[in-house]
């Protein structure tokens, strides 16, 4: 109803302010009950990171952060491992598929598994059917990727089984040798074991198909094509080494995830000066590769008794795409390296 | 069956409303009652259209048509010859369905002439049926009608990772991204009508493609805003099923079509025939596609694998039982068959399995592959239906719209958990779901909230404890939007999407919801 004396203009307009402002209300009030009735909503929600940072991925398993729960190893609390083994207990970097497997007590559900001094978290997933052979325990089966970077030496994998109340028993650990990348004869486990006494490796970060070659004191080629050097006449054959380089690695562009070639000598090489090449035989469509070539020796450690591996020299690079040359190169010079 | 009772109330409903609903309810662009010569309709007069001051001025776009017109001011008349002349676009202030301008006489310069002002904008809820290529694009020369839109838009979803999936695909979902980018031209004479667009995105790495190409017989229906009597698509063209998939990306408010309907169809055109149109209340559209819905995915193959055509339609009405309450509505099917490919034939090969893992080749290592013969490719049948619902009320805030859809389909998901009966061995049933509300805040604001639910497999079993136990895999999604816009020019929307699924693991091992809500800002803009 108009006002006394209010024109209608004024009346038109106070009514639009007003319906303006019940608007503005309606809106802000619908916006709140919006955000109050999806808030417990948007706060549910299991993470499931890919964890590639990790040290051990644990395929179609769910990571969570924090420690593996239960009790230390040695503890008799139930659900409990009762069976866990992997046909080798040799870790090497990058390595994927590695099977561990085992047994459970009958009430456990779920399995966890990390290691027990690496990484931010663990892994779950579900036990197994049950065995009638072993009075109705489950098995279960871990199919497991490990990082590229972990600390070489001795690791325990520890599990853990989980029941349906989502309590952990005790732990069990299997210790795992993880190798270095550069093979060291397992020494890095067991300390009566020696590194080689030389290694040169040559490392780069993409796909590409890049070749260490090495030319010896009297200019022998040691490449990918021929792969080990040759002891000269008249040496003696047992005190100085034969070096062999251990693989060629993303050959023909089939990428092994490695990027890394070593020629190892288990002895001393024969003295002389060694010429370090990086030859990109194939760019495989990749951008410039930036490689890391080394020399790793092995040394007295603090010790004195043991020997480990020091890397003694290092060198990196970059090479373009149009310097793959198919192996018609020897490719660029990288070092040089004298043995006495 | 509950959603059939609701279709019986709701096609009672319609029933006894006598009006004809002036708004298409099919999914094309509809052209105004035609006049045989364009240029000498009649202003103001019902069933005509206005026609542009200039057909190569370019106007600044309007409203496009509004949702509903009175049927009243449609008096019916025959339908006009056949013309060659084509029908233009109206130009600002004078689209199709809205007042026309009255000539002002000159007053005073205290009081000049007031432009025609711009038709509300009811775009948001107009269906495709008045989509705003023919009633607000540019009219061009030889009467090609241009029009287009930008999507531009932020996400960040709680699943984002700085990584690299497997196949060097990354993880990373915190991203700006062109979502659509269209344009379209449109030409229509009398009898005919033929339209092209294209669509350039980046959403999974920049891409152009086809998006409607297509040609039309149309047989008009002489009343103002009504739909043809029948139109005859040939082409790539929107896939007749339900609502979502023929409601225009540039007109919906939610950032995309509800999960189910993404699952049942990838993308919303296909190539094949359609018959579609109108009488009255009741709407029909029915094609025969080819089945392979395109997808703006790049390297998605969209070649129809087998001869076997989908057969898909929808019935429906589409009435204004008062003035301020507009009612649609329908059911729709689809039957087809699917395809199973089958493998190419290999040659024979060794295998090495590090059995003892100790990176040397020993004894027992090796297995051999044997040649595998070629296998042949097989057809399953599929199937799909459907009923919609869509009811729209007028008030002084604003428009408020309620809508909602069902489906219950078998071997029908193509997008998301692909069905495959061949390879799973048994056939897979899919039930999805939503509901949706939106109210507009006056012509500047807009709030909404749709709930949607979609069950990949009724059938589906977890195994625990060596156990087979019954699986839900039902996805459900919340998503609130919030947005402010300038009509017809540029609107920022914000929608959150709360999705609770299955697709984690818990402590237990326990198939849980998975971490993965998303909020999008999108910022679309008019061409």
């Amino acid at each position: 109803m108009n006002a006394p004396f209010e024109s209608r203009a004024s009346y038109k307009d106070r009514t639009n302010r007003t319906r303006h402002r019940v608007g503005r209300a309606a809106f802000g009030a619908a916006l709140v009950a919006a955000i109050a009735a999806l808030v417990p909503i948007a706060c549910s929600g299991e993470k499931m990171p890919l964890a590639l940072g990790e040290p051990i991925r644990i395929r179609g398993g769910a990571f969570k952060e924090g420690p593996l729960p239960g009790d230390p190893p040695g503890a008799t609390t139930r659900p409990e491992i009762t069976a866990y083994e992997s046909a080798s207990t040799v870790v090497r970097l990058g390595q994927s598929g590695k099977i561990v497997l085992g047994r459970a007590s009958p009430e456990a559900v779920a399995v966890g598994i990390a290691f027990a001094d690496l990484g931010t978290g663990h892994w779950i997933f579900p036990a197994g059917a049950s065995d009638p052979l072993t009075m109705g325990e489950l098995g279960w089966q871990a199919e497991c990727d490990f990082g590229i970077d972990l600390p070489p030496g001795p690791h325990p994998l520890r599990v853990v089984a989980i029941d349906a109340n989502g309590r952990a028993g005790a732990q069990r650990d299997l210790t795992v040798c993880v190798t270095p990348a550069i093979g060291d004869n397992l020494a890095a486990c067991d300390k009566t074991r020696t590194p080689p006494a030389v290694a040169i490796s040559l490392a780069w970060d993409l796909g590409a198909d890049l070749d260490l070659v090495v030319v010896d004191p009297q200019g022998r080629v040691i490449d990918a094509k021929h792969p080990r050097s040759v002891a000269d006449a008249g040496t003696d054959a047992g005190a100085l080494s034969i070096g062999a380089i251990d693989r060629d690695s993303n050959a023909s562009c089939r990428v092994d995830a490695l990027a890394r070639e070593t020629l190892v000598f288990q002895k001393p090489p024969p003295p002389g000066s060694y010429f370090v090449y990086a030859n990109l035989f194939d760019a495989c469509g990749k951008g410039a590769v930036h490689f890391r070539a080394s020399l790793v020796e092995a040394q007295l450690a603090p010790d004195g008794k043991t020997q480990v591996q020091v890397e003694t020299l290092a060198k990196t690079g970059t090479l373009l795409p149009t310097e793959a040359n198919g192996g018609a190169r020897l490719g660029t010079f990288v070092l040089e390296i004298p043995f006495p | 069956m509950r959603p059939t009772v609701a279709l019986c109330t709701f096609f009672a409903l319609a029933a006894t409303s006598g009006t004809a609903f002036a708004q298409g309810a099919d999914d094309d662009l509809e052209i105004p009652a035609a006049p045989a010569d364009a240029g000498a309709a009649t202003p103001g007069a019902p069933g005509r259209v206005a026609p542009p001051p200039s057909t190569s001025a370019i106007a600044p776009t309007a409203a496009p048509l509004p949702t509903a017109p009175s049927s009243a001011s449609g008096a019916s008349s025959p339908p006009p010859p056949p013309s060659e002349k084509p029908l233009v676009a109206p130009a600002a202030g004078a689209q199709a369905g809205a007042v026309e301008p009255v000539p002002v006489p000159p007053t005073s310069s205290v009081n000049p002439p007031k432009a025609p002002e711009p038709a509300a904008d009811t775009s948001s809820f107009a269906r495709a049926g008045s989509e705003p290529s023919l009633t607000s694009g540019v009219t061009g020369p030889l009467g090609l009608v241009f029009s287009g839109y930008v999507q531009g838009q932020y996400e960040t979803n709680q699943m984002s990772q700085d990584q690299l999936l497997q196949g060097q695909v990354p993880a990373n979902l915190d991203r700006f991204l062109v979502r659509r980018g269209r344009l379209r031209i449109d030409r229509a004479w009398q009898w005919a009508q033929t339209t092209l667009e294209i669509d350039g995105n980046t959403t999974r790495g920049a891409t152009f493609g086809l998006r409607r190409a297509e040609a039309s017989f149309v047989y008009r229906n002489p009343e103002k805003g009504a739909p043809p009597f029948v139109r005859v698509t040939a082409g790539l063209s929107e896939i007749p099923f339900g609502y979502e998939m023929t409601d225009s990306s540039r007109s919906r408010y939610f950032m995309e079509r509800s999960q189910a309907s993404l699952a049942l169809f990838p993308g919303e055109p296909d190539v094949g025939v359609r018959v579609s149109g109108g009488l009255g209340f009741f709407r029909y559209s029915l094609a025969y596609l080819n089945g392979e819905p395109f997808d703006d995915r790049p390297g998605r193959s969209v070649r129809d694998p087998n001869a076997a055509k989908d057969f898909v339609g929808r019935l429906g009405v589409d009435t204004k039982p008062r003035e301020d309450l507009h009612v649609s509505g329908g059911v729709s099917f689809l039957s087809g068959r699917g395809f199973h490919p089958g493998k190419d034939a290999t040659k024979a090969g060794v295998v090495w399995r590090d059995l003892n893992e100790n990176d040397v080749l020993d004894a027992g290592e090796l297995t051999a592959v044997p040649a595998a013969a070629a296998t042949p490719s097989e057809s399953f049948g599929r199937f799909a239906i459907g009923a919609d619902l869509q009811l729209a009320f007028t008030s002084k805030l604003g428009e408020s719209r309620l809508y909602g859809e069902l489906f219950v389909a078998q071997n029908a998901d193509r997008g998301l958990f692909v069905a495959d009966p061949i390879a799973s061995g048994s056939d897979v049933r899919h039930l999805g779901y939503y509901v949706a509300f939106l109210q507009e805040i006056t012509r500047w604001g807009i709030v909404g909230f749709r709930m949607d639910v979609y069950d990949p497999d009724a059938d589906l079993f977890d195994t625990r404890v060596g156990k087979r136990v019954p699986q839900s895999a039902t996805i459900r999604t919340y998503s609130p939007l919030v947005g402010v816009k300038l009509p017809d020019r540029l609107r920022v929307i914000v929608q959150y999407d709360a999705i609770v699924d299955s697709l984690a693991r818990d402590g237990l091992g326990v198939p849980t919801d998975l971490a993965n809500d998303q909020l999008t800002l999108r910022v679309q803009g008019e061409l």
